[in-house]
């Protein structure tokens, strides 16, 4: 709440009082929330023509010590103008399993850019790909505000990589990445990379007020707040959202939408969802109310008074499952309820409320520090939840789903890599499900609170700043002491892999050998003879290490990693070994096999 | 009239030794296709301990450890279990000829088997075909209306198949006709024109065979231990198949009060 009310003075002062284009920005106080771009907007959706028109003043404050001559405006949705953009060319047309077709492209055009004073800036601006380079009549001093004017016109693709129009009549819109948005400037450069195919974004906080008109009968979904009930008006809804503290807006709108409302806390999580879809409502406010409240306990509160969940159409699935400010696109992928396809989504998408909704990481260059720790966020949830994915025995936990996604992940690529240098499935094998995997390893080699307290202070340090891999690393180090095995050796690229070596004929002496590069501590259990077992520590420094059976014993049972604390570990059934078949768990997993082929049988067999 | 086609079914059905040939077959077939898992390296293996315990999570990441060598080795066990289900369904095929006729007092056991096996066969043949028009029907309807029409619409025509083939089974031992194609037609004539009977005892199938599978659901939260669980999956597969021959007094009972 300080930092909420700190937030106002600094929109009262910066937005609504300057009296030139360029002046000077208030003065902060060290627990203000550094505004750094805030929109005001006034926007209309012509639900016929799939276009966004509209209008916007950008209130830009240089925060950096360094003097601008030159800003730049990120046009997202020009990526879908055609077919030869740096986004098309990387992706091929696809996003997702979609294809983008030719007929319904998207795109953004520019009509009026100038300061508030009415300086043209439209004219000496440049424009390339996804930039437009805006240069300045006059230099941006360090802590001085610029407000700019723009008006615009988006057309919206065919629900294609995030944003777009589908669903009952081409009624649904999802409407992000939508509208000409600052890039940032951070650490003495401005971002100027294109927007690639497997990139998000990277964008500064700020304060959004958005006035949004749709046809009649639509209601509207948007980041933040409505402030106060759609107004009619000449066969049109006018309704207006607020929202502080946040890098993005974007909405949904459709005349389909039906509402249901849970509570987390003191944040109201809203779920609007498509009639065809109300099975699905329990899970969406279960997994909302569920990881909201967990992530919140584990990292830090969330900071919002309100989450709201968008549920797509089957036909829009390709702007489902996307995360901004305070506002999550969910889907059920096809699949019925019950499936877990829900909970892993929507659990996901709202770890993306601390990832990077409040750590602002570059997600294009660093991907692994918004997915990755979003990852890892959300299958902690549903592995403490009992969310599991698929139907009844059939179904699987999320470490396994985490582990079959990684199954993909080249070896030897380093996983804090820029987005675009993956392939597409490197990209989710690596960035997400290795990165998860990691990150579950180290918190089970340190401890599960230790580990979350050291996240929470990552939170903590970092909360509406832009850090980096190097912040992240120096935050939970100084939490949890060096960790060379995951940031050096890990994230680098290296694999974690243990093997039983060889248990000599006497059975006296078992070696246990370092297959991978990654010099994770590791536990060993021995069982001897006599029933009794011992666990050691070994650091994995060697290549091998062997251990002897007390004097007169003999071990008759080894196991690498028996509580299973090494995830990330690639190859597993090469992690112990017993010198006695073990006959009574060969005839339990025989028994559940029999019954699930007898079952089988019956079902096809004695047919008609 | 109801009363007694519903009370002679279960009576002919309360011989119970007569499911034991098709029991003992699944039971037999269901251990070979086991054996594999009692390779001698894979009885040292400690995982086995946990892959008894949660088999799904582990079996998926054991394979996702060798992708090639477990995709292999799990088309092999799929190609194993389809062969072993075919023969089955022929040991079906076998053993309902000679059950139906001893409840119908024309033939014994193994001389009611031999003598409809081949006819049985071949109905099982075009059960077959008339099943994948029946899925395909159900993916049609799926790309049409939705998955969820599709699937409706799949299993209401796969479960009127099952029907049609039950009731040609009757009326082979009661016409003592063994023409596939001749008693799917005489089938689909019973059925239509006692339908409110036909479907009331197939609802009544099907409800005793959804009430195994919710028991057994329930129960297997409740048991545990090595002796008890396979007990208990044993009396299930024991109770499944024995719905299923009463579904078949029941068509036998109905077709001859036709």
């Amino acid at each position: 709440m300080r930092n909420y009310r700190s937030l106002l003075v600094l929109l009262i002062v910066g937005l609504y009082i300057p009296s030139a284009p360029i002046s000077a920005a208030p003065g902060l106080q060290s627990t203000q929330v550094a505004a750094v771009a805030s929109y005001r907007m006034e926007v209309q959706l012509d639900a016929e023509a799939k276009t966004v028109r509209g209008t916007e003043r950008i209130t830009y404050v240089n925060r950096s010590e360094d003097t601008l001559n030159e800003l730049y405006l990120r046009l997202y949705l020009r990526a879908f103008r055609d077919l030869n953009t740096t986004w098309m060319q990387e992706s091929g047309g696809e996003s997702r399993g979609f294809a983008i077709k030719p007929d319904e492209l998207g795109d953004m055009t520019v009509e009026r850019l100038a300061l508030a004073d009415g300086t043209d800036l439209l004219a000496t601006s440049t424009l390339s790909d996804t930039l437009l380079r805006v240069l300045l009549p006059r230099p941006l001093v360090a802590g001085q505000q610029i407000e700019l004017d723009a008006s615009w016109v988006s057309k919206l693709p065919r629900a294609f990589a995030r944003t777009g129009y589908g669903g009952k009549n081409d009624t649904f819109f999802m409407v992000g990445q939508w509208y000409p948005k600052m890039a940032v400037y951070d650490r003495g450069r401005w971002d100027t990379e294109p927007w690639h195919a497997n990139a998000e974004f990277f964008h500064d906080f700020g304060s959004y007020d958005v006035t949004i008109d749709v046809p009649a009968g639509y209601l509207v979904a948007g980041v933040g707040v409505p402030a106060g009930p759609a107004q009619a008006q000449a066969g049109r809804s006018i309704v207006r959202y607020t929202a502080d503290q946040v890098t993005d807006f974007a909405f949904a709108a459709s005349p389909d939408f039906q509402t249901a409302t849970a509570n987390a806390g003191a944040v109201e999580v809203v779920l609007y969802y498509l009639p065809e879809h109300a099975a699905a409502v329990s899970s969406y406010l279960a997994a909302g109310v569920g990881s909201i409240t967990t992530f919140s306990s584990w990292f830090g509160q969330y900071p919002h008074p309100r989450l709201t969940i968008v549920d797509v159409p089957s036909d829009a699935e390709g702007a489902g499952g996307m995360e901004y400010p305070s506002l999550i696109t969910g889907g059920t992928g096809g699949l019925p309820d019950g499936s877990g396809f829900v909970a892993y989504v929507t659990a996901h998408e709202i770890g993306h409320q601390w990832w990077p909704m409040q750590t602002a990481t570059n997600e294009a260059s660093e991907p692994w520090l918004d997915e990755g720790l979003t990852e890892y966020s959300g299958a902690r949830y549903n592995d403490q939840a009992g969310d599991r994915l698929g139907f009844g025995p059939l179904s699987i936990g999320p470490a396994t789903f985490e582990r079959l996604n990684m199954t993909g992940a080249p070896l030897g690529i380093a996983l804090d890599q820029p987005s675009w240098r993956y392939s597409s499935g490197g990209y989710g094998s690596l960035v997400y499900a290795k990165t998860a995997l990691g990150l579950w390893t180290l918190e089970r080699t340190v401890g599960t609170e230790r580990f979350r307290q050291a996240m929470a202070a990552y939170l903590s340090a970092y909360r509406f700043k832009h850090p980096r891999a190097a912040d992240f690393r120096a935050s939970l180090e100084q939490s949890l002491g060096p960790q060379p095995w995951f940031f050096d050796q890990y994230v680098t690229g290296g694999e974690i892999d243990y093997a039983v070596g060889a248990l000599i004929p006497t059975r006296e002496q078992v070696t246990i050998m370092r297959k991978g590069s990654v010099r994770v501590p590791v536990e060993v259990r021995l069982t001897l003879a006599d029933g009794t077992n011992t666990t050691n520590s070994w650091d994995g420094q060697s290549e091998s290490i062997s251990y002897n059976a007390p004097a007169g014993g003999q071990i008759v049972q080894v196991e690498i990693d028996p509580a299973r604390k090494l995830l990330a570990e690639r190859v597993i059934i090469d992690n112990g070994l017993s010198v006695e078949p073990l006959y009574a768990a060969a005839a339990q997993l025989a028994a559940r096999c029999m019954f699930v082929f007898q079952s089988f049988a019956q079902l096809f067999g004695l047919f008609g | 009239m109801f009363g007694s086609i519903v009370g002679n079914g279960i009576r002919y059905a309360g011989r119970f030794r007569l499911v034991l040939p098709l029991y003992l077959a699944v039971l037999l077939l269901s251990l070979f296709q086991i054996w594999p898992l009692f390779g001698a390296d894979r009885l040292m293996n400690p995982l086995l301990t946990q892959l008894a315990d949660r088999p799904a999570d582990l079996l998926v990441d054991i394979m996702s450890n060798a992708p090639d060598q477990a995709g292999r080795t799990v088309a092999a066990w799929s190609g194993l279990t389809v062969l072993l289900t075919l023969l089955f369904g022929a040991i079906y095929n076998f053993f309902s000829g000679g059950i139906l006729s001893v409840w119908h007092g024309s033939r014994s056991l193994w001389e009611g088997s031999r003598y409809f096996f081949l006819c049985f066969s071949g109905l099982g043949l075009v059960l077959g075909f008339l099943l994948m028009i029946a899925l395909a029907i159900g993916i049609g309807i799926g790309m049409l209306a939705g998955a969820m029409a599709g699937a409706i619409s799949a299993i209401v025509l796969l479960q009127l198949v099952n029907l049609f083939g039950e009731y040609a089974r009757a009326a082979a031992v009661i016409q003592n006709r063994r023409n596939p194609l001749l008693l799917l037609g005489r089938a689909m004539r019973v059925v239509m024109t006692k339908l409110p009977g036909v479907l009331m005892l197939a609802i009544v199938g099907l409800g005793l065979h959804s009430a195994v599978a919710l028991l057994y659901g329930s129960l297997t939260t409740r048991v545990s231990g090595f002796p008890v669980t396979i007990l208990v999956e044993q009396c299930v597969i024991l109770a499944w198949l024995w719905i299923k021959l009463l579904r078949l007094a029941w068509a036998l009972s109905l077709t001859a009060a036709t």
